[in-house]
């Protein structure tokens, strides 16, 4: 692996660490979306620094270069990011529709209320 | 006059229609719920103005969230035995009522799909919609082994056990039609056609207009069909449901 190719990876990996953290800290992130995100950029900044272990992991997985495998991984944490999203929007489908039936029902006997208030007071 | 069932009618924009529908229906049945699914028209204002029990989605859910509420909304509400599901678009003939629930009062079945092509004359679909309907009703068919003329018809009767099904978290909230056949059938409840004539939807345009939602449905059908058929908790799933309730 190159130098260049070496500090660009640790770059960009400590910069993503970096955002996450101040994303987080300003309240504009919660912690339990971040996790795979921060995963993502120790993950990369692992790899590039333990340089040995990039290689092996290269020879074991059939890579070509050791840049293939840093490629590999980020691919497949943004697969993991997406996988884990659509579980969280399901879930969430789920919560809003459960939600919008109970505020459907309260409307409906709020203003059952209302009409028998009227007519009682009428 | 129909007493021992709720009708639930999903409604987004009928405003056009619904007063008809309603006047007709109540003619037939006298417990009715209409289930606003955020219409941006007076649909809401007109069936109140009915006097049927109206629950008013703030956002547009689609057709199966509106189901689900109007389930809800029967089985906490009503105490009625039987459900019947019913279009607003003045497609669904009210004088089909009786016969739907013929089956579930003998105790025949648990699940009566209203079948447009078991009475004489088959119905006059677009030939896209008239393939579609009939690849679905091979797959049900084969996969539920029992032969299904009409999966995707939205003219439905069965009773409390069944409607908890409906308001639960199994209950697909998109397009629900053939693929909750193979998961009352693998849930070991027994469904029944009964012949109905549909009339004429009298408002253009249809929830499987286009062509994105077409090819949607397609997939996501069969993917929910095949999850359905390969599951082999649902008869566990049903006892359950049947103990807490």
């Amino acid at each position: 692996m190159f130098l260049k190719q070496k500090i660009f990876a640790i770059i960009a990996s400590g910069a993503l660490i970096v955002l996450i953290s101040v994303l987080i800290k300003r309240r504009r992130l919660r912690e339990e979306y971040a996790l795979l995100w921060l995963a993502t950029g120790v993950g990369i900044l692992a790899l590039v620094t333990g340089y040995p272990a990039l290689v092996w992991i290269s020879k074991l997985i059939g890579a070509v270069a050791p840049t293939t495998t840093l490629f590999l991984f980020a691919l497949l944490f943004i697969i993991l990011i997406s996988i884990s999203f659509s579980v969280r929007f399901s879930r969430l489908a789920d919560q809003m529709q459960a939600v919008i039936t109970e505020l459907a029902f309260l409307r409906k006997e709020m203003e059952d209320l209302k009409q028998g208030r009227a007519s009682g007071s009428g | 006059m129909i007493e021992d069932a709720v009708i639930i009618v999903p409604a987004f924009n009928e405003g056009a229609v619904i007063e008809d529908t309603l006047a007709e229906l109540k003619k037939f049945a006298s417990r009715v719920i209409v289930v606003n699914d955020g219409s941006r028209d007076d649909t809401a204002a007109k069936a109140k103005k009915a006097g049927v029990f109206v629950a008013s989605h703030c956002a547009n859910l689609g057709y199966g969230a509106a189901l689900k509420t109007g389930f809800t909304a029967g089985l906490r509400y009503f105490k009625e035995p039987f459900f019947i599901t019913f279009d607003a678009d003045f497609q669904h003939d009210p004088s089909y009522l009786e016969s739907l629930l013929g089956p579930l009062r003998r105790r025949e079945a648990d699940y009566v799909i209203g079948s447009r092509f078991l009475a004489g004359e088959a119905p006059a679909l677009p030939l896209a919609r008239k393939i579609g309907s009939r690849v679905f009703s091979i797959a049900t068919s084969a996969l539920i082994g029992q032969k299904i003329t009409d999966p995707t018809s939205g003219m439905l009767a069965l009773g409390r056990k069944v409607a908890r099904v409906f308001a639960g978290q199994l209950f697909p909230l998109d397009f629900p039609d053939a693929d909750v056949l193979v998961m009352l059938s693998r849930m070991g409840y027994r469904i029944k056609e009964e012949a109905v004539e549909m009339r004429p939807a009298r408002r253009p345009g249809s929830m499987h207009a286009g062509i994105l939602r077409p090819m949607y449905y397609i997939a996501k059908m069969s993917v929910s069909m095949v999850h359905f058929a390969l599951r082999r908790d649902l008869k566990e799933q049903r006892r359950e449901m049947e103990s807490v309730s």
